[in-house]
């Protein structure tokens, strides 16, 4: 069977990613396994692989082939790509690999792996690296404001957003760099590498978040066969969010996580946290203002499995939006210190904006590019891209994410706020029983979640079955 | 500017679906312009739903091998339009 386009690699190989993270997700809810996992390499490598080979790989794929498509030019280079794909893989592996193992070993074993090891971990984190500013230099050759004339300025307004978020990400992995090689302590706010990723607005805003709203700005009226309101207005949204990254990344990662508000003390790095955070609320809210516009006026009137995530996914988004913007307070903060709450706004954000953005994009673009390569070849096309998978359990895939996600988050937040509300009763002895509902209510519906997950998967795979010889 | 739209030929297209909607390119309203002169060459234009619609490319090859199954066709030209890669969709459809 000959080898499937890169792509379509990048794709598979994400979706295996998310799969593992996603299992192992699901037993970090079981509370005997807790000890063994909070805080510990185990979260540290499940971070590594949702982050980087679940929704990185998907947006390096979706890129390599789209963006090009966009200029209606070649990619700068394959080779780079398949250089990228490798490193970015071999990194992935080596790395998250290495964090779990270190985990097992020092959590259930209560032993420390030979020293060695630490700096075979860096060789993988090199890989990963390496791997992200080759695709990125592949992307800037492609896509660079110098090289590349968009004859549409939707598609213009889409590659800011790119040209953008892979800034990010570069800086992104620089401080992270910075923070494994110990330098960081005198610098930022004491970060581990994977908690850079996790909590550097550069990484979950500045990468994930405006690499998946220029993707949508393209796919959404692609799909509902319309047109956003205003271009001038989805600029202001790009530069409102921009700041608000900009503002809320650099007072951040000097210590500054709180906004003006009851108790904060007005200083240099809390007045640009405060700006930060109500630029980066003005560029959310207009996205989500600016997607809904273009669903209400669409021209199709039937909605697609990819449209009902995206508008799902829209829905999570706002929640999580808002969600912020509270722990951003002193008061919200407080609360919610240690508590499961904020592990539910992240999740929320990751799963229930980015993965079922992700998990749309992927019914429709798949079968799309499939229809490319098919055509190109010459084999037979499928009269509806929804004939290459199963269509009721796509919509099943769906509605077990969906309600998931839901169930799933509602869990970890009264799980949070029981925890919270009692430990300042001074009754922290009841919390274990007290959260035990929401405990059981987080695992079944995790369950769900994953579920949906699998359905997807194997749906997925099965489209790749009309790629074959 | 009132496009002209041979009825023939737009009967002939119905028979063209996007694999996107489900629905053919007529009912999408994609379809710009369709003329047949009367030595038999049928121009067709055409715009995808989206300027980056990656099955324009296939729609293209369709909609030439529709249009050249109508009666009176002798030779058919096929312009996408709008598209980011229209110079490159026109040429390969035009010179298959």
């Amino acid at each position: 069977m000959p080898k499937l386009a890169l792509h379509f690699r990048f794709f598979q190989m994400a979706v295996i990613y998310f799969i593992i993270g996603g299992l192992l997700g699901l037993t970090f809810s079981i509370p005997q396994v807790q000890p063994f996992t909070h805080k510990s390499m185990i979260a540290s490598g499940h971070i590594i692989l949702v982050f980087f080979g679940w929704v990185t790989l998907t947006i390096m794929g979706a890129m390599s082939k789209m963006v090009p498509t966009m200029l209606g030019k070649d990619l700068y280079s394959q080779e780079w790509a398949e250089i990228t794909f490798w490193l970015m893989n071999i990194g992935i592996l080596g790395y998250a690999g290495l964090l779990i193992l270190e985990g097992i070993a020092e959590r259930v074993y209560h032993m420390l792996l030979p020293a060695f090891l630490a700096n075979v971990n860096l060789v993988f984190v090199s890989f990963i690296v390496v791997g992200a500013f080759s695709f990125a230099y592949n992307f800037y050759k492609t896509a660079g404001a110098k090289t590349a004339k968009p004859l549409e300025p939707s598609i213009g307004l889409t590659l800011k957003f790119y040209r953008m978020s892979i800034a990010y990400l570069l800086v992104s992995l620089v401080i992270a760099v910075i923070t494994i090689l110990g330098y960081t302590e005198n610098i930022f706010f004491g970060l581990s590498f994977a908690s850079v990723l996790w909590v550097a607005p550069f990484t979950t805003l500045g990468w994930m978040t405006l690499t998946i709203m220029g993707a949508m700005y393209h796919l959404l009226p692609m799909f509902t066969i319309s047109k956003i309101p205003s271009l001038k207005l989805a600029g202001f949204q790009f530069y409102a969010l921009n700041i608000g990254i900009v503002f809320t990344g650099v007072a951040g990662l000097f210590g500054a996580k709180r906004i003006i508000f009851e108790g904060v003390e007005v200083t240099l790095l809390s007045l640009l946290q405060t700006i930060g955070v109500v630029f980066a609320g003005i560029g959310t809210f207009l996205f989500v203002y600016i997607m809904a516009w273009t669903v209400v006026t669409r021209k199709r009137k039937d909605l697609n499995v990819s449209m009902r995530f995206y508008l799902i996914a829209l829905v999570y988004f706002t929640i999580t939006g808002l969600f912020g913007v509270i722990l951003k307070t002193q008061p919200g903060y407080e609360f919610s210190e240690n508590t499961n709450i904020i592990l539910g706004h992240g999740l929320l954000s990751v799963i229930g904006f980015a993965s079922l953005t992700i998990m749309g994009s992927m019914y429709s673009i798949i079968p799309m590019l499939a229809v490319v390569d098919l055509h190109e070849k010459k084999k037979k096309v499928p009269e509806v891209l929804t004939e290459m998978y199963n269509e009721k359990l796509a919509r099943l895939s769906f509605w077990l994410a969906t309600i998931g996600v839901a169930g799933y988050i509602i869990g970890l937040v009264g799980d949070g706020y029981v925890t919270a509300t009692l430990t300042q009763q001074g009754a922290s002895a009841a919390v274990e029983a007290a959260v035990f509902p929401f405990t059981l209510l987080s695992i079944l519906f995790v369950l769900i979640l994953e579920a949906g997950v699998f359905l997807f998967a194997l749906n997925i795979q099965k489209m790749y079955g009309w790629l074959k010889d | 500017m009132e496009h002209e739209r041979n009825p023939k030929l737009m009967e002939k297209l119905k028979d063209v679906i996007d694999p996107e909607v489900g629905a053919s390119v007529v009912d999408m309203g994609l379809i710009q312009s369709a003329k047949l002169d009367k030595d038999g060459n049928a121009v067709v234009e055409f715009v995808p739903s989206s300027p980056v619609c990656p099955i324009a490319f296939y729609l293209a090859s369709e909609i030439k091998k529709k249009i050249l199954q109508a009666e009176g066709v002798h030779k058919a030209t096929v312009y996408c339009r709008g598209h980011a890669m229209e110079e490159a969709i026109n040429k390969q459809v035009n010179t298959e």
